[in-house]
């Protein structure tokens, strides 16, 4: 479990948040959405440890080893793809995590440049080591800063499919920060929206959606309804 | 090499037009001999060159070797503790400020004639600047990158291996750098002391004013920092052929 209780956060006197409370639940899979610098890298930063609220509190019971996406992917130079992968493996060595950073390497489509440092990938393939980093060992809790944003459709949805269905078979608990209202819309169950368009104030969403099979919801018309509501909701002044 | 291309045409060029001028005696050999000179110079005395040539190479090589591996350690363990290398880092700034020729006198008092002082007097130069460059290396590690160390729950050693030294890497090798001119400097002020090696071979050749043998001294020093620098750049090569260290 996620606790923000009247959680505040500044820079400098400037504030990014004030009296958030929210809650998070083992299993959950949540999409952090807002505009460019209204703080969602910083919120899920909270979330996973890394930074600290100014007032009120946060608090989590969770002590699985977690995954985190960065915005930038945060390669080392001096590593090649595999061993770069390898740093997120849980267990260390063996044949097991052997075995486990090659499945993730095929799963993220970068097997053939598992021996390539990152000065020689692309920006995308640079975020799917992050990625392949990040889920590899099947980790309960991820945090993803907007993993997808530097990939192509094809890949994206692929991706997102892929997300969805460890997400499913391994019950994760999942923090997703995104620009994409689709996006969100379409992998989680729950909103986190920053102040945007004519809504002034934090809310939260609770998507109603159909456990169907992923690929089958990106076509239905439940989905497009619903991204929609969402973004005439953020429209509309009430 | 390419690059050195100029310089070389430069040198040569220059070179060229000393011999000219001394042929056609519009030069004084006396102050500033020609190449044809020296290399005679070299020639009558060649086994006395060469041997202090291959002492003082020798020399300089083992002191740099000496402050390499002391620095590094020494850095690495004072990284350690935040207090320790706080009150370390501005001695190892402040020791490079302090002029060799001036300690040399008082490394003979400590060890004596002989090749101890000369090596003491060059590791005390080329030490510093490869523990402060190391721990300036060690404490400026991307903030991201050591937040990514700490979500994927690396240990303190994990993170001085994988993360902080490969991280350092070209802090540490520009120091090493710096050392190696350094060296040469500290050997020599050591020989002018303690005797032996082209240092020894200057001052001597001072005192009998044979201006040819302290110039053929100097290149002999040239080419040893010459040698040094392509030995540390063929290293850096071959390192970061085998590894990147950045992105
Ligand atoms: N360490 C810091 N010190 C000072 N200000 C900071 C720091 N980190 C973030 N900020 C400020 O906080 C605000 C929110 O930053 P954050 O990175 O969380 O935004 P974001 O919502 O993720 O934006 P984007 O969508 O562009 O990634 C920004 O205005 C930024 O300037
Ligand atoms: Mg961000």
């Amino acid at each position: 479990m996620f606790e923000l209780k009247n959680a505040g956060k500044e820079f400098q006197q400037r504030w990014l948040f004030k009296n958030l409370n929210l809650t998070a639940h083992a299993g959950d899979f949540i999409s952090i959405l807002g505009p460019s610098g209204c703080g969602k890298s910083t919120l899920l930063r909270i979330l996973s440890g890394l930074d600290t609220v100014s007032e009120g509190s946060f608090s989590t019971s969770s002590q699985d080893p977690s995954g985190f996406v960065f915005q930038e992917s945060c390669l080392l130079p001096w590593l090649n793809v595999f061993e770069n992968v390898a740093l997120g493996a849980t267990q260390r060595q063996g044949r097991d995590s052997h075995a486990a950073i090659t499945k993730i390497l095929e799963v993220v489509k970068l097997t053939d440049a598992a021996q390539l440092f990152p000065r020689q990938l692309s920006g995308g393939m640079k975020m799917r080591v992050s990625i392949a980093r990040a889920l590899v060992n099947n980790k309960k809790i991820l945090f993803m800063d907007e993993p997808f944003a530097a990939l192509d459709d094809f890949t994206r949805f692929e991706l997102q499919d892929e997300l969805l269905e460890y997400w499913r078979q391994y019950n994760m608990t999942i923090f997703f920060v995104t620009h994409s209202l689709s996006e969100s819309v379409f992998l989680s169950q729950k909103l986190w929206l920053f102040p945007q368009g004519q809504q002034k104030t934090f809310q939260e969403w609770v998507l109603e959606k159909p456990s169907t099979a992923a690929n089958s919801y990106r076509n239905s018309a439940e989905y497009f309804q619903t991204v929609t509501t969402v973004t005439e909701h953020l429209r509309v002044k009430k | 090499m390419k690059h050195l291309t100029p310089t070389i045409i430069l040198v040569c060029l220059v070179t060229a037009i000393v011999e000219i001028l001394y042929r056609l005696s519009y030069w004084d050999a006396q102050s500033i001999p020609p190449a044809s000179v020296i290399l005679q110079t070299i020639t009558e005395n060649q086994d006395a060159f060469v041997d202090a040539f291959t002492s003082t190479l020798k020399l300089s090589m083992q002191s740099l070797a000496l402050s390499f591996i002391l620095g590094f350690t020494l850095a690495v363990i004072f990284s350690l503790n935040d207090w320790i290398k706080r009150a370390v880092f501005p001695l190892a700034i402040f020791f490079q400020t302090v002029p060799i020729i001036a300690i040399a006198p008082l490394l003979v008092i400590y060890f004596g004639y002989g090749p101890q002082t000369i090596l003491a007097a060059a590791v005390f130069v080329s030490l510093f600047p490869i523990l402060a460059n190391t721990l300036v290396g060690l404490d400026t590690i991307d903030k991201n990158l050591l937040e990514l160390f700490q979500v994927y729950r690396q240990n303190a050693w994990h993170t001085l291996f994988y993360l902080k030294i490969p991280g350092s890497y070209y802090f540490i090798f520009s120091g090493l750098r710096i050392s190696s001119g350094l060296a040469v400097i500290g050997v020599v002020a050591g020989e002018f002391v303690a005797g032996g090696g082209l240092g020894a071979l200057i001052d001597t050749s001072r005192t009998q004013q044979r201006i040819d043998l302290v110039f053929a001294s100097l290149i002999g020093l040239a080419v040893i920092g010459l040698l040094q620098i392509m030995l540390l750049n063929g290293i850096n090569l071959l390192i970061t052929r085998w590894r990147p260290f950045k992105l």
